[in-house]
């Protein structure tokens, strides 16, 4: 019920005609830099995709550092194993893997002298119906442009399913607001309406992405999208917790995608 | 149980032991409203003798045969003296003459001019309402509430915000009662009003320590409000006119001197005037409103009953969305004299907390209900066994009936949590004794008991959140069961006429725990009963006070210490999801807490100049094993220092100004130590949970009222004026830390109010 949050929005924005947003220098706290692991298995395209970096200081404003020479193996039930390759700094990959509806995989990072290992299951595939104009929420307080969409699909019945949706607007990638959901509250088996929690402008190309998400990824995304509210609506700080061992920052995940274009 | 305490009482008092005792009692009320005064002081000239009026405005008085002076006398009242022989029981019932206008008082601790001194009541803040007028307030809304926060240990829980925390206590931790009735969200509009409509209400008692046994079912405070009967004498309309808010009530005699009647309504019209802001909107709603009603009458010499009910709404929506939320509270009461020593008061209460939403999205009409309904039968004896003894006893027991929350698409239910059942019930014996001219003692103990009502089925969960075991009661049957032995303590002892010290001890066991995943709260967060998994939150408090009135001045001084110990207490896991999930015991995490502090209060009841200088220093922390890495951390309300200064200045019989300044350190909050980015998105990396501060919070609030002519006397007319926030200080609300279009990592403050100027028209005629 991520509504809320833009109830809480819409009150502020009402009620409080004399409020305002400044930008502060503040004095943080600066702790050890932490390794982060992210690593999405895109079951469509049979191709995993791993990005080690660091974690660096809050006004820290180059890139994040990131890490090469670690050495990351996939395995699957059925016990084929593959081994990533580094085609950039700190970006990993290899293609051509063998999915299994269900099927669990273990991902193994040796990175830095440490192995951190998470495992992650094959969900459902789903196909996006269509993007239609959405009503909710309806109003000035959202990220971006003033036209709402929804994304509209069939739940595949008789499982839980998991679902993130991420955008593009003129073929680049919209990295901040998320739409996270499941099926339990919605009704397993149903046609899903959800709305995308942005805007968007006229004369865009807007690309919605469907990911049908294993439990792991949604968990994971579940956390982060929680921590993105402010003021009244802000959720107590925390650091979202993976799935990986040893506590590592980050996440393993295996999704399906399914797209559709709209031209506003 | 009771019937057993009363035949012993009266087995004792037919002993012969009091033969030569007779009793004088009565009610003390205003005399040209009929209103009955509560906590007034009845003495006996030349001695150390005397009570106070209960919460019904009743007293009762046994001395040994002879003549009287009793002295009748109540803070913003001309005291009346009255000779009595007391050859018999006598009843007697007498109305105080209000005071003029120059008289007046604002009194905070102590409805009398030495109570602060020498009653046990520690830790008790008292506000007469008529006394809160002239302190300016946000969009000139009157309101105990956020006049409470100005008093040393209360501190608001966010800018603007009716909720609260008393002591470092959490913010379902205090019991809030309107004519008895829990009311579980005293807050309109995410909290800058409170459900507490001035006009309406007659007195507020906040107990921070020392919490009589007659209260129970919170750790950490009790506020009680008790509205107005209604004027007992003639027909009154008042009412006030604001920029952002109307009120209006209608008051008068059912029958002149027999019973009365008051009506009280306030409405919000913030949509109205955001409109010309909001051109993209169609049909969109923001408003509350509240409606308070109370009727009374006597049944005879003996018996008096009150019919008492609330009913407020908060509403938000546009065409296709609608979310709305309130409270609803009914109290009905019986007032028997069983003798002229033994008072007796019945009441049967509802109260009810809801909310739901409506949202209609690509075709579907999605529908959201939840709510808290409780019913609730209690009786309380005060039983006035001699001049030194005053014992109060009896029981209570809560009937509660949870509904987490139901979903319906297009009308159909989808998906509904198992509703819950609990019966909370307590039985509590109390006596205030007046060991010597010195020493006087209220002592007291509660036996609190909850028990979960089947149907229900009780989930046990592993450390993943996983269902482990699960098992299924019977409708009805009282499947688990809780007991607490809470006993109350406090001691006064003078040093001399006007300086005393108290002690108090007081333990509270708290049944019910509002789970919040936000920082600031939301009408949505989630009240449950404790359960065979949740255990009862027990709160321990000592605290010790010494009190002085500086003799011949109009100058009262108080210092408070006090420690509070919390078992038991309940939060959210990091991360936890919330909305629709069956199994929101799989989400908590339980803990501890303490808390402690040193409390100063100075106040100037009289004179042109009046008003209180008041400072906090206090620490809260919280330990969880699953949190900070099982370290003790700051809880989100440790605030360090809180200062207010209030001052009210009498110009002329007509003119009034007044100030409030506020200053606090900044409470504790998490700020990132780093970031990082998953999916190109920055996200803050935290270590230490609560670890940093806000800002320091300051304010000044002026104010001015002025007093219009009327033709008739009896009607009055006057204009508020308020400043919010006069030299416009940016007070952080909230500090996000993100990213901006450039990719840039910064801060952000959100300051919710800048300068708010505000005029109020009130009226009575």
């Amino acid at each position: 019920m991520s509504h809320s949050r833009y109830i809480y929005f819409l009150l502020f924005s009402l009620l409080l005609f004399s409020s305002c947003e400044d930008v502060i220098n503040l004095d943080l706290d600066t702790v050890e830099s932490q390794i982060v692991i992210e690593a999405s298995l895109n079951a469509g395209s049979r191709t995993i995709t791993v990005r080690i970096s660091k974690t660096n200081d809050f006004y820290d404003n180059t890139e994040p550092e990131q890490i090469s020479g670690a050495v990351i193996i996939l395995q699957s039930e059925t016990g084929e194993t593959y081994t990533l390759s580094e085609d950039a700094p700190g970006h990993y990959t290899a293609g051509e893997i063998k999915i299994n509806l269900d099927e669990s995989f273990n991902l193994t990072v040796e990175v830095e002298g440490n192995i951190y290992e998470a495992a992650a299951k094959v969900p459902s595939p789903t196909n996006l119906k269509e993007v239609t104009p959405s009503d909710f929420p309806d109003g000035p307080f959202n990220d971006g442009g003033v036209i709402l969409l929804s994304a509209v699909w069939d739940d595949p019945a008789g499982s839980k399913n998991f679902y993130r949706i991420r955008t593009y607007v003129n073929g680049t990638f919209q990295a901040d607001g998320y739409t996270v959901l499941n099926d339990e509250t919605r009704g397993d088996g149903e046609e899903i309406t959800a709305p995308i929690q942005r805007g968007f402008d006229e004369n865009t190309t807007v690309t919605v992405e469907l990911l049908s998400t294993d439990e792991a990824y949604y968990n994971y995304f579940f956390q982060v999208a929680s921590l993105s509210g402010e003021g009244a609506n802000a959720t107590t700080p925390y650091n979202p917790a993976g799935n990986f061992s040893n506590g590592v920052l980050g996440y393993f995940g295996i999704y399906f995608t399914s797209v559709l274009s709209v031209e506003l | 149980m009771h019937r057993i305490f009363i035949i012993t009482l009266a087995t004792l008092l037919s002993s012969g032991i009091f033969a030569q005792d007779f009793t004088l009692s009565g009610y003390l009320r205003d005399a040209s409203t009929g209103e009955e005064l509560l906590y007034a002081t009845v003495s006996v000239a030349g001695t150390s003798q005397g009570v106070t009026t209960n919460l019904y405005g009743f007293y009762s008085l046994t001395l040994p045969r002879g003549n009287y002076q009793i002295n009748y006398s109540y803070v913003g009242y001309m005291p009346e003296s009255i000779e009595v022989e007391l050859n018999q029981d006598k009843t007697l019932d007498i109305e105080l003459q209000t005071a003029p206008a120059q008289l007046e008082e604002v009194v905070v601790i102590a409805k009398n001019d030495n109570d602060n001194i020498t009653n046990t009541e520690v830790s008790v803040l008292s506000l007469d309402v008529k006394d809160i007028r002239k302190i300016p307030v946000i969009f000139g809304e009157q309101d105990v509430l956020k006049t409470m926060q100005l008093l040393p240990g209360v501190s608001a829980s966010s800018e603007g915000s009716s909720g609260f925390f008393v002591r470092g206590g959490d913010g379902d931790q205090n019991l809030i009662l309107l004519d008895e009735a829990p009311v579980y969200n005293a807050s309109h509009l995410l909290g800058f009003f409170s459900v507490f409509n001035s006009d309406a209400i007659k007195d507020v008692k906040l107990y921070k320590g020392g919490i009589p046994a007659q209260y129970g079912g919170r750790a950490s405070s009790v506020m009680d409000v008790r509205m107005r009967n209604g004027n007992m004498k003639e027909w009154d309309v008042s009412g006030g006119l604001g920029l952002i808010s109307s009120r209006l009530t209608v008051e008068g005699p059912i029958v002149k001197d027999e019973g009365s009647l008051v009506l009280s309504a306030r409405r919000t019209y913030a949509d109205i005037l955001a409109q010309p802001f909001l051109k993209d909107f169609d049909d969109f709603s923001l408003y509350f409103y509240d409606l308070n009603f109370k009727a009374n009458y006597k049944l005879g010499e003996h018996d008096r009953i009150y019919v008492s009910g609330y009913l407020g709404r908060d509403a938000l929506g546009t065409d296709d969305f609608g979310f709305d939320w309130g409270n609803m509270t009914f109290t009905g009461r019986w007032n028997h004299i069983f003798n002229s020593k033994l008072f007796s008061n019945t009441s049967f209460i509802y109260s009810e907390y809801d909310y739901g939403f409506n949202i209609e999205n690509g075709g579907v009409d999605v529908e959201l209900d939840a709510g808290i309904y409780d019913y609730n039968l209690k009786q309380d004896y005060n039983f006035y066994l001699n001049p030194n003894n005053e014992i109060t006893f009896g029981w209570q027991g809560i009937y509660h009936q949870f509904k987490p929350y139901t979903f319906a698409f297009n009308g159909e239910i989808q998906s509904t949590a198992e509703e819950r059942h609990a019966l909370e019930s307590g039985i509590y014996m109390a006596n205030i004794q007046k060991v010597s001219d010195k020493l006087q003692l209220n002592y007291g103990i509660r036996l609190s008991s909850l028990s979960n009502i089947g149907t229900y089925t009780e989930k046990t969960y592993d450390t993943d959140g996983q269902v482990t075991n699960e098992t299924s009661y019977e409708s009805g049957e009282f499947y688990h069961n809780y007991f607490n032995l809470e006993p109350r303590f406090a001691a006064t002892y003078l040093l001399n006429p006007s300086q005393s010290i108290k002690l108090s001890y007081n333990r509270n066991a708290q049944y019910l725990h509002l789970l919040s995943n936000s920082t600031a709260g939301s009408p949505t967060d989630l009240w449950i009963p404790s359960s065979p998994l949740v255990q009862p939150t027990i709160a321990d408090q000592v605290a010790i006070g010494y009190f002085r009135n500086f003799d011949n001045t109009p100058y009262k001084f108080s210092v408070e210490l006090y420690y509070k110990d919390l078992q038991n207490t309940v939060d959210y896991k990091d991360g936890a999801e919330v909305f629709g999930n069956e199994d929101i015991e799989s989400e908590l995490v339980f803990g501890k807490g303490r808390a402690y502090g040193v409390e100063f209060l100075l106040e100037k009841t009289k004179g042109q100049f009046t008003g209180w200088l008041s400072y906090t220093l206090s620490k809260s922390e919280r330990q969880y094993d699953e949190i900070n890495e099982g370290d003790w951390f700051s809880a989100r309300q440790d605030r360090t220092h809180d200062i207010s200064i209030v001052g009210v200045y009498q110009a002329s019989p007509r003119l009034s100004f007044s100030a409030s300044w506020v200053y606090n350190t900044g409470d504790a909050v998490t700020f990132p130590t780093g970031k990082y980015f998953i999916d190109d998105n920055l996200v803050n990396l935290y270590s230490e949970r609560n670890g940093d501060r806000m800002p320091d919070y300051h304010r000044l609030d002026v104010g001015a009222t002025w007093k219009l002519k009327t033709r008739n006397p009896e009607a009055s007319s006057e204009l508020n004026f308020s400043v919010y926030n006069a030299y416009h200080r940016k007070n952080a609300y909230s500090i996000s830390f993100d990213s901006n279009e450039a990719g840039t990592a910064e801060a952000t403050r959100l300051a919710l109010f800048g300068i708010v100027p505000s005029v109020t028209w009130n009226f009575k005629f």
